[in-house]
């Protein structure tokens, strides 16, 4: 216990510990936490009409960011199968930065969440009247939570294990990892199954749903552990296999690719039939009666979604830079597509066919600026520490400032640098 | 599970200037100090509350309707109708029009004639069809012989205004009888001025009406309707606009 | 310059000594620190704007769910919202827990060939139930629809013509239906919405959370939410409230229509009923066969909006005989005719004709099936 607590206390010091680029980035990203705190303060006390939503737009981009990050928590799990289901040793080191990943965006998800209340005062009342298995919104908040507990148990395990230099017992992690590959696809089926339930709301009620939530997912988380492992490869010693890159990279291109087809899916069935079902997909892609604000947004998330794709089934991306450039694409495409290309337009026209538009506030993006800032900032520093623990720079029996070390994360003569 | 995880060797880190370790503090304490002297104000755009004249909410019956037995106000006091009217005759002779009663205009379907509705021997009485007489009282009897279809539903309780109490055959429950509504000289209900439309957050312009898109697919049911409302669809009607 | 350690540390290996602590650096830690904590305090300073009645509170805090509370709890909840209202609108309410009466389910109906889209609804509704006024809050939107057609999108909210009804369009009024099978209490996580045993879909504004999952999941867009703090003149203030009902809301909740259950429960009509000039909305007790609804249930021929949701409202809309009767052409031909044949004496006693002319006859209209036909 007394050497756990030491373990805890030393992660903490270590979070302080870095150059000067670190320590710009953190101060970076604390910037902009603290503009979100101020934000979200100004949020508590004038309430949500600081952000654009309305009576007709309820739901805006907090719950489109919530959304977009469920689904790339969910993505971790894309690291773990290839590794633990297909054996791919190499790949093994990797999935722990995966399911730190998940963590953080778990974290982010559920963030976005409590500043979408209107009274998170009255959190409680969830644990003291729980709609379940009714309402789709706590089966979201059990396994939200759940996913988080199984993650931090796992990357937990592993990174004390390391950091205590024993061999972790298989018994007390590897069950719990294929809980978490099945667990991941819940979270956001379930996500989905929020949407898709909803028969007020046509644009929502299909069964394609959930599908194209988990295509776009393990398209888009793949591609941020991508950018992620690039950071890594150049920010420290550490050696990313081109191995991870190119398992990463082909999953992202077959995922890329059920995506749009299913986009295509379900454009077609919408502007086929041309029922009245169709107004909201028309307001989306067209634009209704004269009202545009969505259309270049998700014309502009197709685009980078088709030249990502197209890039990632070229031999050029096995290149890193034009790897890197297209995760960054199709990113961007997949959280427009996702977020706004998917939340708002549900909302126009209104069940009574009204059209009023949505477009965040300031204080509604500084708010959402802060909470990805913070879940960077968590991820940073959950880094931070698993490099020299797996590397074997902090471990029990040794004083702390071999940890911070010059050139950061040069090899312990001492260590035979053994990672789990 | 036991491959060693190679590194690369490392690099000799630049050195940088020792004050920078001071733009940290700085920069947090010019950070406290724009966040504290940020506007508190709310940004809301909140549109002023609407007033309007409450007396456009009353609750009751639109007219009065005739008590029984009937009277008319002549120079400021009640008379009944037989008191002028079983002295003089009420013939006019390639005459004016109307000498007294000259607030009322007959604006009733196909009915010309006062004495139509009005009993030609007792004008305290409203006379049927077949020349028995009604009380005023009754007056919904005289309006089923030709509405008989709306008297049903009246009677039924699906056409016509209650007021009071939901509550069946309570003693708080009133329902309006016909002329509480409905003018008998110009029954036409009135036109209103609407009360002002939603105001609501953010709505933006809805001044432009929406017009459907003419793609060249017409619905059938609507090529009669094709035209604009004209301006007969608004004119104010005999018996005034009702506020 | 050895205090540097912490940022770049030696480029010889010595790795094992510890980087001296310099005064310099610890002052520099510190000022970060505090640096770091000011700007938090800064950040966190919009908090003070908040309302005294805004601050948390342990009462409220503690306080149950509607359906949990006892009834000396619920006198509790109540004088504590009794004294709310009083500091805040200096008036004291008529405030109680109303419950359902026994063998009562209400049913609304709406006659669409009598609404003329005068919107007085909307406004005795908001006269009545101390809605937010900026930003507004209306329960009931009434529809222009042009004719021959129920399609939604079709509909204008914002008609603003100097009169109204408009002989191109009817007028759909659409409120909370009260549904049978709400959607809007399945998705509730916290049960704060639930239907109660006369029929009407209840929120105790006390226990929302504010996720609005029910606003999204509304097929008629009945319900609201107080996206800021209410703002309600005290003037307009009215003071006839139940827990469940009209008693003042707060920001980051939701409400709705509730059938006014606090006039209805007591027997009378909602506010939207009774001031209807037309009387095209009928409100009772649809288990009562003498109603005015069950009799409208039973003869006319009702529909719901949305049917193929499955949400069985309890709110019906039907069309009956419509009397265009100054718009018919025939008629006011007819009618124009025989002013013109009877000059000056139009609206006078017949000469020698006798005492009624059979106006029928005298005025022949094409439908008429005799010898001059």
């Amino acid at each position: 216990m007394r050497t756990y607590l030491t373990f805890l206390l030393r992660c903490f010091r270590l979070s302080f510990v870095g150059d000067y680029r670190y320590y710009a980035w953190m101060f970076f990203l604390t910037v902009l936490v603290l503009f979100g705190i101020n934000a979200y303060c100004k949020q508590l006390v004038y309430g949500l009409a600081t952000t654009g939503m309305t009576d007709q737009v309820s739901w805006g981009f907090y719950i489109a960011n919530f959304t977009f990050l469920v689904g790339m928590a969910a993505a971790a799990v894309m690291l773990v199968i290839p590794v633990y289901i297909y054996r791919n040793r190499e790949l093994h080191d990797l999935v722990i930065f995966g399911e730190l990943f998940a963590v953080a965006a778990i974290i982010m998800a559920m963030l976005f969440v409590t500043v979408d209340l209107g009274r998170p005062d009255r959190f409680h009342h969830l644990l003291l009247r729980f709609n379940f298995p009714v309402s789709m919104l706590t089966w979201d908040v059990l396994v939200l939570n759940g996913y988080l507990l199984l993650n931090l148990h796992i990357c937990g395990y592993l990174v004390y294990c390391a950091y205590r230099k024993r061999e972790p017992s298989k018994y007390v992690y590897i069950p719990f990892v294929f809980v978490a590959i099945v667990w991941a696809i819940s979270i956001h089926t379930v996500t989905a199954f929020l949407y898709s339930g909803l028969g007020g709301r046509p644009f929502w009620n299909s069964a394609v749903v959930a599908p194209r939530f988990l295509a776009s997912a393990f398209a888009a988380g793949p591609a941020f552990l991508i950018l992620t492992l690039s950071a890594l490869k150049h920010f420290t010693t550490y050696e990313v296999p081109a191995k991870a890159f190119m398992t990463l990279r082909n999953t992202v291109a077959i995922a890329l690719s059920i995506s749009m087809f299913l986009l295509g899916s379900e454009a077609f069935t919408e502007f086929y039939t041309n029922s009245s079902h169709v107004a909201s997909a028309t307001y989306l892609f067209l634009g209704l009666h004269g009202r545009t604000a969505l259309v270049p947004w998700i014309w502009s998330a197709i685009a980078l979604n088709s030249l990502a794709m197209v890039l990632l089934y070229l031999p050029l991306s096995r290149k890193l830079p034009v790897l890197q450039a297209a995760c960054v694409m199709l990113i961007v495409g997949i959280w427009i597509e996702k977020g706004m290309g998917m939340i708002v337009p549900a909302f126009i026209p209104t069940p009574l066919g009204e059209i009023v538009e949505y477009l965040p506030t300031r204080n509604e993006i500084l708010v959402t600026v802060g909470i990805w800032a913070a879940g960077l900032l968590i991820y940073t520093i959950l880094v931070r520490i698993t490099v020299p623990v797996l590397s074997g720079r902090l471990t029990y029996d040794q004083p702390f400032v071999a940890a911070r070390d010059p050139a950061l994360f040069a090899p312990h003569p001492s260590s035979e640098g053994v990672v789990r | 599970m036991n491959q060693p995880t190679t590194f690369q060797p490392a690099t000799t880190p630049t050195r940088a200037p020792g004050w920078l370790g001071w733009l940290l503090p700085i920069g947090f304490v010019c950070l406290a100090a724009v966040l504290f002297n940020s506007s508190t104000s709310s940004d809301i755009p909140l549109a002023p509350s609407r007033t309007f004249d409450k007396s456009t909410l009353i609750v009751g019956p639109r007219r009065v309707a005739m008590q029984d037995p009937p009277t008319v106000q002549i120079e400021g006091r009640p008379q009944s109708c037989n008191g002028c009217h079983q002295i003089f005759t009420s013939s006019h002779p390639g005459g004016a029009a109307l000498n007294f009663h000259q607030d009322l205009v007959l604006h009733h379907g196909l009915n010309n004639r006062c004495v139509n509705c009005h009993d030609t021997a007792d004008r305290q009485k409203l006379t049927l069809r077949d020349g028995a007489t009604v009380t005023f009282a009754e007056t919904p009897q005289l309006c089923a012989q030709c509405h008989g279809t709306v008297y049903r539903d009246w009677q039924r309780g699906t056409h016509g205004k209650t007021l009071g109490s939901w509550v069946t055959e309570s003693q708080a429950q009133r329902r309006l009888s016909c002329n509480e509504c409905h003018d008998p000289h110009s029954p036409k209900y009135p036109s209103y001025v609407p009360l002002p439309g939603p105001n609501t957050l953010r709505m933006g312009d809805q001044s432009a009406p929406v017009h459907p898109e003419h793609s060249g697919k017409q619905n059938p049911l609507q090529r009669g309707f094709n035209k604009p409302a004209s301006d007969r669809n608004n004119k104010i009607t005999p018996d005034g606009v009702h506020p | 310059m050895k205090d540097l350690q912490i940022w770049n540390g030696p480029s010889t290996s010595a790795s094992h000594v510890e980087p001296e602590l310099t005064r310099r650096s610890f002052l520099r830690t510190g000022a970060a620190a505090i640096g770091g904590m000011a700007a938090l305090a800064a950040a966190l300073a919009p908090l003070r704007e908040l309302a005294s009645d805004e601050m948390p509170n342990l009462d409220q805090f503690l306080q149950k769910h509607y359906k949990e509370m006892s009834p000396a709890e619920m006198e509790q909840a109540l004088e504590r919202i009794r004294n709310k209202v009083e500091e805040r609108y200096a008036v004291r309410p008529h405030l109680r827990d109303v419950k359902p009466m026994e063998g009562v389910e209400f049913a609304y109906a709406l006659n669409l060939s009598r609404c003329i889209g005068c919107r007085k609804c909307v406004h005795a509704c908001v006269a009545e139930n101390n809605q937010s006024r900026s930003p507004e809050i209306q329960y009931i939107r009434v529809l222009e629809m042009p004719r021959g057609t129920l399609d939604v999108e079709k509909g204008n909210h914002h008609y603003d013509r100097p009169t109204v009804p408009n002989a191109d369009h009817f007028y759909l009024p659409v409120q909370c239906h009260q549904c049978a099978s709400p959607p809007c209490v399945k998705v509730c996580p916290v049960e704060a919405t639930w239907q109660e045993s006369d029929g009407v879909t209840v929120i105790d504004y006390d226990w929302c959370i504010g996720c609005r999952y029910c606003e999204a999941a509304c097929p008629y867009w009945a319900r609201r939410f107080n996206f800021a703090k209410p703002n309600l003149p005290k003037d307009q203030l009215n003071p006839n409230m139940s827990y469940l009902s009209n008693r003042p809301r707060e920001k980051g909740v939701m409400e709705k229509c509730h059938f006014c259950l606090h006039r209805t429960r007591e027997g009378r009509m909602p506010a939207c009923v009774e001031i209807c000039p037309t009387g095209a909305r009928k409100f009772g007790n649809v288990l009562d066969p003498k109603s005015e609804v069950a009799e409208i249930l039973r003869t006319k021929r009702v529909f719901v909006l949305k049917e193929e949701v499955g949400t069985l409202p309890r709110f019906f809309y039907y069309f009956d005989e419509r009397y265009p009767n100054t718009l018919d052409p025939e008629a006011l031909a007819i009618a124009a005719r025989l002013r013109e044949e009877e000059g000056d004496s139009y609206g006078c006693l017949p000469g020698a004709a006798g005492p009624r002319r059979d106006f029928i006859a005298a005025a022949k209209p094409a439908w008429w099936i005799g010898e001059n036909a």
